[in-house]
C-alpha cells in the first residue's frame, strides 16, 4: 500500500470529524487506522496522567489517550464515549477516546483557517487549523503537537 | 387619934384641907430632894474646877521654871500654896522608877536631896546655889495619903498608860488640860476632902536633867477641904425646908378662908333651911332662898322642887285617904247588900238548876230534830246536784247548738259565696261557651280546608309514588347500562395491553435494525478510511463506502422515526389504559351510586305509599272530625242554653241564700241568747247548790252543836250545883269582908288624921 499524506491532487484534504462534549473536532484521515466501538481501558500502574489505560485490538496492546483530560476540556453536557479512534502516532498505534464519529469530509486547503483567528494563547498549538462546514466550526487536531516530547517519550515506553 | 379622925371625917372642910396638905407635903419633899442633890453636885464640880485651876498653875510653873533650871521656884510655890485656906494637902508624889520600890509611888518631891543629887551628877556645869536654899531633908520621906487604895489604883493605871508611849506636843497640851486627871473623896483629920490628881509625865525636854528610863516624873496631888461646901449645903437645905413649911401653912390658911366663903357658908345656909323645914313640923309651904349658880344652888333648887312634889303627893294622898274612908263606908253597906243578894242568888240558882234541867231535855229534842233535818237537807242537796248537772248538760247542749248554728252560718256564708262564685263562673262559662261555639265554627271551616288540602296531598303523594316508581326503573336500566360499559371497557383494556406488548416487540426489532445500521455506518467509515488510505485505487471503493454509509444513515433515521412513532403509540396506549381505569372507577362509582339511588327511590316509594295511606286515614279522620265538630257545635249550643238557665237559677239561688243568711243570723242571736240564759241558769244553779251545801253544812253544824249543847247543858247543871256551893262559900267570905271593911275604915280615918298634920 502506498503511503499518502491524505492529500489528493486537487490539494483537498480528507478529515474524519467527531464530537467530544458536543464540540466538533477532526483528524486527517491519513492518520487514522481504524475506528472501533468503545471498550473500557485497562488501567496501567504508574502510567502518566493523560493515558487512560490500554486496550486489546486483535492481540495488539494499544495505549488509549483521554483527550478530555489532555485538552482540559470542561463541558457542562458530558457526552457518552462511544468510539475509539486508532491513529498512527509515529511508529506506534494509539487510541483516542471520542464521543461519536460523525463522517468523512472532503475539504479544500483554502477552507482551513489558522487557529489564532479564534483562539489566543497556548491552546492553539494542539490545532492544525479550523474550518467551517455546514456553518459548524470544526477544530482539526494536530497529532504531532498534541503531546509534548516527554509525553511522546513516555508513550513510546509503553 | 380616933377622935381626930372622926373629927376630920365629920367636917367636909377638914377633909378637903387634909387632902391638900398631904399633896403639898409630898410635892415639896420631892422638890427639896431634887434641888439639894443638884446643888451638892454643882458644889462638888466647883471644888473640882478650883483644884484643877491650882493644878494648872502648878503645872505651868513647873513647865516653865524647870526649863529655866529653877526647881527651887516650884518648891517655894508649893510651900506657899500649902498655906492657902481650904487646901488641906498639896504635894507631888515621885514617879521615878528609881524611887518606886514596890511599884507604888510614896516619896514626896522636894523633901530630900535624891533628885537634886541626881541632877547635879548629870549636869555639873549648870549647878546653881539657889537649888539648895532652904531645902528640906526629910530622913523618912513618905508622902501623905499614898496608902489610899484609890490613889494606888490611879498611880498604877497612869504609869501603865504613859509607859511605852512617845509623847508629842499635842499630848502635852492634852495632859495639861487634864486628860488623865482624876478625883476622889477621903478624910484627913476627920475632915472630908476632895483629892485631885494630875500626872506629870517625863517629856523629852526633861531628860536633860532627869535622864530617861521611866515614864512619869510624878503625880500632883491637891486635897481641898469639903467643910465649907458641906456647911453651905446644910444651910441651903435648912432654908429650903423652912420656906416650904411656911408656904404650906400660908396656903392652908388661905384655902380655909376661901372655902368658908365660897363653899361652906352657902352649904350651911342650905343646910339651915332644910333643917328649918325638917324641924318645922311638916311645913311643906316654906322654900329655900337660892342665891347661887353653882352645884349648891342646883342642890337647893332641886330640894325646893322635891318639896314641891312632896307637897303635891301628900295633898293627893290626903284626898285619897278621905275618899278611901267614904268608899269603905260604901263598901260596908255594899257588903251588907251583897250578903242579902247572895241569899237571893242562892234561891235563884236553885231555880236556874231546875230550869237548866228542863232546857237540857228540850235541847236533846232539838238535837234529834236537827239530825233528821240534816238527813233531809243532804237528800235535797243530792237532788239539786242532779238538777244542776242536768242544767249543765242543757247548757253544754245549748253551747253545742250555738257552735253548730255558727258553723252552719259559716257554711251558709261559704255556700253563699260559693253561689256567688258559681254565678260568676256561670257567667264566664257562658261567655266561654259562646267563644267555644265561635271557635268550633272556625274549626269546622279549618277542617274543611284541611280536608281539601289532604285531598291535594293524596294526589301529590300518588304522583310522587309514580315518579319514584319510574325513577326506580330508570335506575335499574342505568345500572344495567353501566355494567355493559364496564364490560366494554375491560375489553378495550385487554386490547390495549395486547397492542402495547406488540409495540414493545416492534421496538426490540427496531433496536436490532438500529444496531445493524450503526455497525454498517462504522463499517462504511472504516471502509472510507481504508479507501482514502488506498488513494486513487480506493476511490471507487470510497464512493461505495459513502453510499453504504448514507444507506445506514437513512436506515438509522427511519428507525429513529419508527421509534418515535412507537413511543407515541405507547404513550397513547398508556393514557388510554389510565383513562379506561379512570372510566372503570367511574363506572364502579356509577354502579354504586345507581344502587344507592335505587334503594333511596325504593325508600321514597315505601314512604310515599305509607304517607298516602296515612293521608287517606287523615282524610277519613277529618271527615269524622267534621261530623264530630258539628255534633260538638250542637252540644255547645245546647250547653249555652243550659248555662243560661243555670245562670238564671243561680241568680235566684243567690237571692234565696241572702234570705237564708238573714234568717241564720237571727237564729244565731237566738241561740246565743239561749246559751247565755242557760249559762246564767247554770251559774244560778251552782249558787243554789252551794247554798244548799252551805245549808246542809249548817244543819250539820246545828245538829252537832245541839249535841254539844246537850252536853253543855249537862255541864251547866253540874256548874250550877258548883255555883251553889260557891255562893254558900261567898256568903261566908262576905261576912269576913264586912269585918275587914270595918277595919279598913278605922285605918282610913287614922290616915286622915295623920295627913291633916301636914300644913297643906
Amino acid at each position: 500500500m502506498t503511503k499518502t499524506d491524505g492529500k489528493d491532487k486537487a490539494g483537498g484534504l480528507q478529515i474524519v470529524s467527531f464530537t467530544i462534549d458536543d464540540k466538533e473536532y477532526a483528524i486527517e484521515i491519513s492518520k487514522i487506522i481504524e475506528i472501533i466501538y468503545y471498550k473500557a481501558a485497562t488501567a496501567l500502574p504508574q502510567s502518566p496522567q493523560f493515558i487512560e489505560g490500554v486496550v486489546d485490538l486483535r492481540g495488539t496492546v494499544i495505549p488509549v489517550l483521554d483527550l478530555k483530560k489532555r485538552l482540559r476540556l470542561v463541558s457542562k453536557t458530558a457526552g457518552s464515549s462511544n468510539h475509539i479512534l486508532i491513529v498512527r502516532f509515529g511508529d506506534k498505534m494509539v487510541g483516542i477516546v471520542v464521543d461519536d464519529v460523525k463522517e468523512v469530509l472532503q475539504i479544500e486547503e483554502g477552507q482551513i483557517q489558522s487557529p489564532q483567528t479564534y483562539i489566543k494563547g497556548g491552546g492553539s498549538k494542539h490545532l492544525r487549523g479550523v474550518c467551517k462546514v455546514h456553518d459548524q466550526l470544526i477544530f482539526i487536531l494536530s497529532l504531532d503537537t498534541l503531546l509534548s516530547d516527554d509525553e511522546q517519550a513516555q508513550l513510546r515506553e509503553i | 387619934m380616933r377622935s381626930f379622925r372622926d373629927f376630920i371625917v365629920q367636917r367636909l372642910e377638914y377633909k378637903i384641907l387634909s387632902l391638900i396638905l398631904v399633896i403639898l407635903v409630898i410635892s415639896f419633899t420631892i422638890t427639896f430632894l431634887i434641888i439639894s442633890s443638884r446643888e451638892k453636885q454643882s458644889s462638888i464640880n466647883d471644888e473640882r474646877e478650883k483644884a484643877k485651876l491650882v493644878a494648872d498653875t502648878i503645872h505651868e510653873t513647873l513647865d516653865r521654871d524647870m526649863m529655866a533650871f529653877r526647881a527651887d521656884v516650884v518648891r517655894f510655890l508649893m510651900d506657899d500654896l500649902k498655906k492657902l485656906e481650904g487646901i488641906k494637902r498639896i504635894q507631888i508624889v515621885r514617879g521615878d522608877a528609881a524611887y518606886v520600890g514596890d511599884g507604888r509611888g510614896r516619896d514626896e518631891a522636894f523633901m530630900d536631896f535624891k533628885t537634886l543629887n541626881d541632877v547635879k551628877q548629870r549636869i555639873t556645869t549648870l549647878y546653881k546655889p539657889e537649888w539648895e536654899r532652904d531645902h528640906v531633908d526629910r530622913k523618912a520621906n513618905t508622902a501623905a495619903g499614898t496608902d489610899n487604895p484609890e490613889f494606888q489604883q490611879y498611880f498604877k493605871k497612869t504609869v501603865q498608860a504613859l509607859s511605852n508611849t512617845k509623847l508629842g506636843v499635842e499630848d502635852e497640851k492634852a495632859l495639861k488640860r487634864g486628860r488623865l486627871d482624876a478625883s476622889y473623896f477621903e478624910e484627913i483629920d476627920g475632915e472630908q476632902v476632895m483629892t485631885y490628881l494630875r500626872p506629870l509625865p517625863l517629856f523629852p525636854k526633861c531628860a536633860l536633867c532627869h535622864g530617861t528610863g521611866y515614864s512619869i516624873r510624878g503625880i500632883l496631888m491637891i486635897s481641898t477641904s469639903m467643910e465649907g461646901v458641906n456647911a453651905a449645903l446644910k444651910q441651903s437645905q435648912r432654908y429650903l425646908i423652912m420656906a416650904s413649911l411656911g408656904t404650906v401653912g400660908a396656903l392652908i390658911i388661905l384655902l380655909r378662908m376661901l372655902m368658908k366663903r365660897v363653899v361652906l357658908s352657902p352649904m350651911n345656909n342650905v343646910v339651915g333651911r332644910v333643917k328649918a323645914i325638917a324641924e318645922g313640923e311638916g311645913d311643906l309651904t316654906s322654900r329655900i332662898v337660892v342665891n347661887y349658880q353653882d352645884e349648891i344652888g342646883d342642890m337647893a333648887r332641886w330640894f325646893n322642887k322635891f318639896v314641891e312634889t312632896l307637897h303635891h303627893i301628900i295633898t293627893q294622898v290626903s284626898r285619897a285617904a278621905k275618899q278611901v274612908k267614904a268608899v269603905s263606908q260604901q263598901v260596908l253597906s255594899g257588903t251588907k247588900q251583897i250578903t242579902d243578894g247572895a241569899d237571893v242568888q242562892m234561891q235563884a240558882i236553885e231555880t236556874t238548876a231546875a230550869a237548866v234541867e228542863a232546857v237540857n231535855v228540850s235541847i236533846n229534842q232539838v238535837a234529834s230534830n236537827a239530825s233528821s233535818l240534816s238527813a233531809l237537807s243532804e237528800e235535797s242537796a243530792v237532788a239539786i246536784l242532779q238538777m244542776s248537772s242536768s242544767i249543765d248538760e242543757i247548757a253544754r247542749s245549748a253551747a253545742v247548738l250555738a257552735t253548730t248554728i255558727e258553723d252552719s252560718t259559716a257554711s251558709i256564708l261559704e255556700m253563699s259565696s260559693s253561689v256567688k262564685q258559681i254565678d260568676e263562673n256561670v257567667t264566664s262559662l257562658n261567655t266561654a261557651a259562646e267563644d267555644t261555639a265561635a271557635s268550633m265554627t272556625e274549626m269546622d271551616a279549618s277542617i274543611k280546608q284541611i280536608r281539601a288540602t289532604v285531598f291535594d296531598t293524596v294526589q301529590l303523594s300518588k304522583g310522587v309514588m309514580d315518579d319514584a316508581e319510574r325513577g326506580r326503573r330508570a335506575t335499574e336500566l342505568t345500572i344495567q347500562g353501566i355494567g355493559k360499559v364496564q364490560d366494554y371497557s375491560n375489553q378495550v383494556n385487554a386490547v390495549i395491553r395486547n397492542l402495547t406488548s406488540r409495540t414493545e416487540s416492534i421496538g426490540k426489532i427496531l433496536n436490532v435494525i438500529d444496531e445493524v445500521a450503526e455497525q454498517t455506518n462504522l463499517l462504511a467509515l472504516n471502509a472510507a478510511i481504508i479507501a482514502a488510505q488506498a488513494g486513487e485505487h480506493g476511490k471507487s471503493f470510497s464512493v461505495v463506502a459513502q453510499e453504504i454509509k448514507e444507506l445506514a444513515d437513512r436506515t438509522a433515521t427511519s428507525t429513529k422515526e419508527i421509534h418515535g412513532i412507537i413511543r407515541a403509540l405507547q404513550d397513547e396506549s398508556k393514557n388510554t389504559v389510565l383513562a379506561i381505569n379512570r372510566g372503570s372507577k367511574s363506572v364502579e362509582d356509577g354502579v354504586r351510586l345507581a344502587g344507592e339511588a335505587g334503594s333511596a327511590l325504593n325508600k321514597i316509594l315505601e314512604s310515599s305509599q305509607l304517607s298516602t295511606s296515612r293521608i287517606q286515614e287523615i282524610a277519613r279522620a277529618t271527615d269524622e272530625q267534621t261530623k264530630g265538630v258539628r255534633r260538638v257545635s250542637e252540644s255547645m249550643r245546647q250547653m249555652t242554653e243550659m248555662v243560661q238557665q243555670i245562670a238564671n237559677a243561680t241568680h235566684e239561688q243567690f237571692k234565696g241564700s241572702e234570705l237564708i243568711i238573714g234568717s241564720t243570723e237571727k237564729m244565731k242571736d237566738i241561740a246565743a241568747k239561749v246559751k247565755n240564759a242557760t249559762q246564767e241558769q247554770s251559774i244560778g244553779n251552782k249558787q243554789i247548790n252551794e247554798i244548799v251545801e252551805r245549808v246542809t253544812a249548817q244543819v250539820k253544824e246545828i245538829a252537832q252543836s245541839s249535841g254539844e249543847q246537850a252536853e253543855e247543858s249537862a255541864n251547866i247543871l253540874k256548874a250550877v250545883s258548883e255555883i251553889k256551893k260557891v255562893v254558900v262559900q261567898n256568903m261566908d267570905a262576905i261576912g269576913k269582908v264586912g269585918i275587914a271593911v270595918e277595919e279598913l275604915m278605922k285605918q282610913a280615918s287614922q290616915l286622915s288624921q295623920e295627913i291633916d298634920k301636914f300644913k297643906l
